[in-house]
Parts: structure tokens; C-alpha cells; sequence
């Protein structure tokens, strides 16, 4: 009685569906220009391995795969690997995107509507189009991985292993038809020309304390949100080291329903988010390059925040600021990104009591301590990296 | 925050409460001691290295007794964790072992109602949190607030110190769910003579692709999923190995749990214990049933193994099947089935560098045995679903310690 009442139920289905089961529609697409993507392609080689990418934009999106996978949150990254090494080498899709879309799952995801013939055919086109994994010694493949979109510039990092190496690429593409993003990294640049003071151990210790205690309003006025974290590095290893870990750059839209920040007479150089599992909460980071540096290596001052959902769309910032700069900090330990680490005392202790009392009715509270992150251009594990002893750690803090 | 929202809030509020008959009167937070409740009856301790480690977990229950809030409804559950430090050096603990994505005290401070109380939830969930930092000599306990997990609850402690480093993993049983694995006796399975050793790598190799090409249904007749993995190591080290990639544990088939399913098909939601339906190898079910969630239940994948009756240089050696979901389809068989990803190879690849890209993968190398399948030539699993796939299994050595990427050593036994 249920099956036959089930059976009406799906017969009715289809038919209000439009027959889709025994006709539908025919699937479309046009042949890639692989020129066009090869004339724009940013390109990296180390070693062996030699990379070529693009990003294609909405439009062209739509023409090569037939459907348009940005409406989905869907966004193909372009990618052509070449191994001029005498190994086996292996591309690795988790690098670029931790949660890629698999080939055919997106074309199944887009199945409704299509003849049987049409669904054949996308399916057929989708896998044809996938980048390969691996690469045989003196080859060069190439494909497309389906990656989360991102708005404004495209940050994304290719991981390609041979022989017991592996040779790590970060990009930072710009997608044709998006704005170009406020807050792109051109942080290489930045001090080009001029003479910064280099330190080393000591005397970066001491130039680490002595930063700033907080960011200041616009006016120059300092509102008191500390300087928490920082960040010792190259800026490709700094972009590299926050897109592994899965922090996104943040639009303006986003950023600019938060307080404006400012150091050194500037707003932030670069603004990353990461929301948490849910969506209740974020966290954010925000960097300023110093006007000094370590050797080859950049220091960027850094402010790490939690904020979690308060009313509505209205988010609070988690008073206990010194949270969410642990977390950055283990999620940089847990992505491979760390060589090294140490904390420093810096900025005003702020009693957790005094975000209570009504008295002093600050919007936070911290140990004040910096904790200091050198990142590791090659991936390091969690349980081996260097512990600088600076200043103690805040042990001895806790209430 | 301005004066308006607070008022809008305060108005919110006001409406909110008297919807719900005033229950928001209790104006004062007031966290019950540990020891109060029952759960911590079931705590689970260990020692290494001169660190103790104790972990309970209440069940829902337990939550809203001991902090007045049904967390679990907002799919958080506290983790109760004491960590003694009876070294010379101070000891840092990593909340982020325990869950990547927890929350902190004041996230959930702010789920009770009225200013009053949440600040009085603040102060108290704040000074009850798990500290990160031990003194020699001291213990230090409190919660942290985890991402729900019913059933066991499986989670890492790490800990460090300038000296040394400390990997705890825990099994914790959290009333409220059948889990596969906890049916399983692994000792009792096979008798001794029924297992093999084996040290040299090419018998290994022919074992290996002398195993069913792939499970069976119940009867033992008909033919399903290809068993396409491989894994090789100590079942603690593997555990802490698939917890620590994100897999979760799952829950067997039963009525209710189809229909919590089934909801969750309907709405998008997640129901992050979606069961697995039994898949059969060596005359049994699996002995392990595992999943990884992404964004709802229409991604996810789903990954079960069995015991082998062999050993490789002492190791135990599972096998196993892999899957993605990528949609929910109603079929005569069971309630709700998953349609996979015809593309099998392509998820037997991810698992590597799932494992890779968190650290606990040794080394790789494949076999065959499973049979290729071209891609117009598609076989078909128990619920019907066509997959293709070159034919081969995927070895894998589960490393004891945390192995960088640049570590992973290729074993080029068959190249795909």
C-alpha cells in the first residue's frame, strides 16, 4: 500500500518535473582556450617542477564546464604541472582547497533537468577536465580542481611531492570580473628602497616588546586593542602559512562593519578570517609590516580576535582576547607552519576582573603577552619546532 | 555595541521571556561542582612521562545539570579535562588537540539570558576553563567546550614543554549511541593460528592482492564496494591517526537513527552520526564504521574496516573500503542510501592526503587485487551505484610519531 502510494508519488513527481526522466535538457559547453589561459597563466618553478596557473572568471566558467558553478560557490582554479625531474611526482588537490569539490559529485549536483545522454556527457566532460594527481617523469598535465570561490583575489597554494621533497607554491590570482580586493598583499613591496633597521635575537626580543601596546582610531588615539601576536617571515611564507591554515582574505564589505584599526599611521596591510565549524563564530588577524626586520625575514605586528554571534548579524568581540591569539597560533602549529615560537612580554596586563567591574568597563582582558610565530616555508611537524626562551611563558598568569 | 542594539536586545529579550513563561527569571549562574555529578564517575586516566591525564565527558543530562544550559542542543559539549604536571618544567596544553573548532567561555556564556546572569556565567565559565599552562608541580582542571559528539567521544590531548612533547588519546563512552566499533572485540576475532605474519614485502604483496576484491551483502552473495585500502600500524596509533584527520565515529543502522537521517534529508541539516549501512568482509560486518563530515549530510564520506587475519612485521593490517556521498537517494534496500561517487580512486586518493596533510602517514604504496573497472564499463555496488576504478588498493603505514609531509616515503611497489 506505502510502495504503490510511493510509486503514484514519484510518477506525479516526474510528470510535474517536466518529464525530465525521458527527455530534458541537452548539455552544452565550448572547447577550453587553453591559450588564453597559458598567455595569463602566473608561473613558478623550483626544482623539478614547474607550475602554470589560472583562475577562469564567472563567464568563461560557465562556457567551458556548461553550468555556471560560481552561482554555486564553486570556483575552478586552472593548473598545469611540468616535471622535468627524473620521479614520479604527485600534485595534491587538499593543498590548493582542504575541501575541493570532486569532479563528478559536481556533476551530479547539477544532474536534475538533463537527458540521461546530457548527464553521460557531463559527467564524461567534468572527469576529462580534472587535474591528474600524478605526474610522470617528463610530463606535463594539466587540469582544473573545483575549489570553494572566493571573492577578489584568489589566494591558493599548490602542493606538488616527488622523491621524499615537496616543492610548495602560493599564488595570489586576480579573477577576471571580480573587483580587485582592497587588501591584497603587497606587503614584498612595502619599505622597497628603504633602509630598515635589521635585528637579530636580542635585539628583536626588544623591538618585539617595545611595539606599540595597541592599534589606534583614525585619529591616531589608541583604543586599546592589543598587539598580540606576531609573525616573523617572508611575505610569501606569511600568505602561504594563513591560506594552509585556512584563514580567507576578508572583502571590504565584511572588514568595514568592524572598528577601522589603525599602526604606524595605517590601516591593516592584510585582514584573514576564519569561521568556525557552525558559523557562530570567527576569528580574525590583523598585520601590519614593521619598519624593521630580521635578516632576509619581515616582522608583522599582528592583532588576533575572536568574535562570535551575538544578536542577529550583530557580532560581539570575546573579551578574552589572549584565546584567540592561542588559537591562531595553534592553528599555524597544526597547519605545518611553524619552525618556531616564543612569547614576549609586551603590551598592558588587563585583569579579567576588570572587564567585569563596572569601574574600569574595558572591552577586554589579556595576560599581556606577545606570542611570536616564525613560519617555516616547508612543512614542519607540530611536535618539532623551536622554543624560544624570551621571556617566560605566562605560566605563573593564570587566575 | 550602540545604544540601540542594546535596546533592541533588551526589548528582544523582554518579548523572549515572556514567550517562554518567564523561565528566564533564574537570574544567577551558578556552575554545580564536578563532583556533584555523575559523570565524572566515568572518567578515564593516564600517565606518561610523569604528566596524568583525566578526561570525563557528561551526557546531555549531565550538561544542563551542571551548568543550567541544554548545550547539547546547540550542538556543544563539554569536555572535562585535569591535567597534573609532575615535571620539573611548566607544561602548555593544546585545546586545539582536543577540537579544532571549539568554543570558548565566553561564546558560551553568552547563550543565557539577561546581562546580569551572562556576566556571572562569564566569570564562572572563564575560571572553570582548562588552563594553558601547568606549573611543575601543579593540576590544573576545568572544561572546554567541543563540537557535540554522541556515542564515544574520541579526542587527543597534546601537550608540551621545552623538553618534550605528550600525545594522549581518549576514548570516552557518552551514554546515548551504539557505536560499531565498541561491538568489537578486536583480541577475540581470530584465533592465533589464524593469523599470518609476514616480513617479506612480496608474499605480503600477494596476500594483499589475494583478498576479496570487494564486500559482500549479508548472504555473502552479492558483490559491492571495491576494498581498496590498505592500513598498516598499532589500532592506538591508527585511532589517533583518523580522529586526528577529522573521521568520527558512527552509528549502527536502527529505526530511530534512519529517521534522524532522514530529517536531516529533508531540512539540509546535520546529523553528524548519520548511520552507515553494514557492508560484510570475512563473514562479518565492519568492525569499524567511520565518517567525515563537510558541509551537510549530502557531502560527506564514509570509511569502514576490518581486521585482517594477517600482520606485517608484527603490525595489525586492516582493510577497507572508502566512499563520498555526494547525494542522499531513497531506495527499496534501506531507508535512505548514499549515492557515491562513481569515481572511487579519486576518494581512495583523498584519504592519503587527508592523512598526509595531518601528519600520521608513514609511508604509501599499492597493490592490486580490487580489479579495474574502466569508466565505460562501470560495476555496480549492493545499493547500485556504478563506479569505476584502475583496480588498485592503496597501502598505507600509520606513523607512531607526527611524520612531516616532506617525510611520507613513496613505496613503489605498483605505480598507478
Amino acid at each position: 500500500m506505502i510502495r504503490l502510494r510511493l510509486r503514484l508519488l514519484l510518477i506525479a513527481l516526474v510528470f510535474a518535473t517536466g518529464l525530465a526522466g525521458c527527455g530534458g535538457r541537452a548539455y552544452v559547453y565550448e572547447p577550453v582556450d587553453y591559450d588564453s589561459f597559458l598567455a595569463r597563466a602566473e608561473r613558478e618553478s623550483d626544482g623539478p617542477i614547474h607550475i602554470a596557473t589560472a583562475v577562469p572568471g564567472r563567464e568563461e566558467t560557465e562556457r567551458i564546464f556548461g553550468i555556471d558553478l560560481y552561482d554555486q560557490g564553486i570556483q575552478p582554479v586552472w593548473l598545469q604541472v611540468e616535471n622535468t625531474g627524473e620521479a614520479l611526482a604527485r600534485y595534491a588537490p587538499v593543498s590548493t582547497d582542504a575541501e575541493y569539490f570532486s569532479p563528478l559529485e559536481v556533476a551530479y549536483m547539477n544532474r536534475r533537468g538533463y537527458s540521461d545522454e546530457a548527464r553521460k556527457a557531463m559527467d564524461e566532460r567534468f572527469y576529462d577536465l580534472a587535474m591528474p594527481r600524478y605526474i610522470d617523469p617528463g610530463e606535463t598535465r594539466s587540469g582544473f580542481v573545483l575549489t570553494h570561490a572566493d571573492h577578489g583575489a584568489k589566494g591558493f597554494n599548490i602542493d606538488v611531492f616527488s622523491d621524499r621533497n615537496s616543492y610548495n607554491f602560493t599564488f595570489l590570482l586576480r579573477v577576471p570580473g571580480f573587483e580587485p580586493d582592497y587588501a591584497r598583499l603587497n606587503l614584498r613591496e612595502m619599505f622597497a628602497g628603504v633602509d630598515v633597521p635589521d635585528y637579530e635575537e636580542g635585539a628583536l626580543a626588544e623591538a618585539i616588546r617595545n611595539l606599540p601596546c595597541c592599534s589606534a582610531d583614525r585619529r591616531g588615539e589608541e583604543t586599546g586593542e592589543p598587539i598580540n601576536l606576531v609573525l616573523v617571515g617572508e611575505s610569501e611564507e606569511l600568505l602561504r602559512a594563513l591560506l594552509r591554515s585556512g584563514w580567507r582574505e576578508t572583502s571590504i564589505q565584511e572588514a568595514s562593519a568592524l572598528t577601522p584599526q589603525f599602526l604606524y599611521g595605517r590601516e591593516q596591510d592584510a585582514i584573514f578570517r576564519y569561521e568556525t565549524v557552525g558559523g557562530d563564530s570567527f576569528y580574525e588577524l590583523r598585520f601590519w609590516k614593521t619598519p624593521f626586520r630580521s635578516g632576509t625575514d619581515a616582522v608583522y605586528a599582528g592583532q588576533a580576535r575572536h568574535y562570535y554571534r551575538w544578536i542577529g548579524t550583530v557580532s560581539r568581540l570575546d573579551a578574552d582576547v589572549d584565546n584567540a591569539r592561542n588559537f591562531a597560533t595553534q592553528k599555524f602549529l597544526y597547519s605545518q607552519a611553524v619552525k618556531a615560537a616564543s612569547w614576549v612580554a609586551g603590551t598592558e596586563v588587563v585583569p579579567a576582573t576588570n572587564f567585569w567591574d563596572a569601574l574600569f568597563n574595558t572591552p577586554y582582558f589579556t595576560d599581556g603577552y606577545r606570542i611570536v610565530v616564525w613560519l617555516s616555508a616547508e612543512p614542519q611537524s607540530p611536535f618539532d619546532i623551536e622554543l624560544k626562551a624570551w621571556d617566560n611563558p605566562p605560566w605563573w598568569m593564570q587566575q | 555595541m550602540n545604544a540601540t542594539i542594546g535596546l533592541r536586545r533588551k526589548t528582544c529579550l523582554a518579548a523572549a521571556m515572556f514567550v517562554l513563561g518567564l523561565s528566564g527569571c533564574a537570574s544567577s549562574f551558578d556552575l554545580k561542582p564536578v563532583e556533584s555529578v555523575p559523570f565524572i564517575e566515568r572518567a578515564v586516566t593516564q600517565v606518561e612521562n610523569d604528566v596524568r591525564v583525566t578526561a570525563a565527558v557528561p551526557d546531555k543530562k549531565e550538561t544542563r545539570e551542571l551548568f543550567g544550559l541544554s548545550l547539547y542542543k546547540k550542538d556543544v559539549q563539554p569536555v572535562w579535562i585535569e591535567i597534573e604536571n609532575m615535571t620539573d618544567h611548566p607544561v602548555g596544553f593544546l585545546p586545539f588537540s582536543v577540537d579544532a573548532d571549539y568554543h570558548t567561555p565566553l561564546e558560551i556564556a553568552s547563550l543565557t539570558r539577561g546581562d546580569k546572569k551572562r556576566q556571572e556565567a562569564e566569570k564562572q565559565l572563564f575560571r572553570n576553563s582548562v588552563n594553558m599552562w601547568i606549573a611543575p608541580g601543579d593540576t590544573r582542571s576545568g572544561f572546554i567546550f567541543t563540537n557535540a559528539d554522541e556515542g564515544t567521544k574520541a579526542f587527543n590531548v597534546d601537550l608540551f614543554s621545552d623538553e618534550r612533547n605528550w600525545a594522549f588519546t581518549f576514548f570516552i563512552q557518552v551514554p546515548g549511541l551504539a557505536v560499531d566499533h565498541y561491538d568489537v572485540d578486536f583480541r577475540s576475532i581470530y584465533a592465533e593460528d589464524e593469523m599470518t605474519d609476514f616480513t617479506d614485502s612480496k608474499a605480503f604483496i600477494a596476500a594483499l592482492a589475494e583478498l576479496p576484491c570487494c564486500v559482500v551483502d549479508s548472504k555473502g552473495q552479492n558483490k559491492g564496494d571495491p576494498l581498496n585500502i590498505v592500513i598498516i600500524g598499532d589500532p592506538q596509533d591508527i585511532y589517533y591517526a583518523v580522529i586526528r584527520a577529522g573521521w568520527d565515529e558512527t552509528e549502527t543502522v536502527t529505526a530511530a537513527s534512519g529517521w534522524k537521517t532522514a530529517a536531516s534529508f529533508f531540512t539540509g541539516g546535520a546529523y553528524r552520526y548519520s548511520p552507515v549501512s553494514s557492508l560484510y568482509l570475512f563473514g562479518r560486518k565492519q568492525d569499524v564504521a567511520l565518517q567525515r563530515i563537510r558541509e551537510n549530510i549530502h557531502e560527506r564520506n564514509h570509511f569502514r574496516l576490518w581486521l585482517a587475519p594477517m600482520t606485517f612485521n608484527g603490525q595489525t593490517v586492516w582493510v577497507g573500503q572508502i566512499s563520498r556521498d555526494i547525494g542522499v537517494r531513497f531506495t527499496r534496500k534501506t531507508i535512505t542510501t548514499h549515492k557515491i561517487d562513481p569515481d572511487v580512486d579519486e576518494t581512495r586518493e583523498f584519504l592519503i592526503e587527508n592523512l598526509a596533510y595531518n601528519q600520521v602517514l608513514e609511508k604509501f604504496a599499492y597493490v592490486g587485487g580490487v580489479g579495474a573497472a574502466p569508466i565505460d564499463e562501470p560495476r555496480r555496488n549492493l545499493t547500485g551505484d556504478p563506479y569505476f576504478t584502475d583496480g588498485l588498493r592503496v597501502v598505507m603505514w600509520i606513523s607512531s610519531d607526527l611524520t612531516d609531509l616532506n617525510d611520507i616515503e613513496y613505496v613503489g611497489w605498483i605505480t598507478p
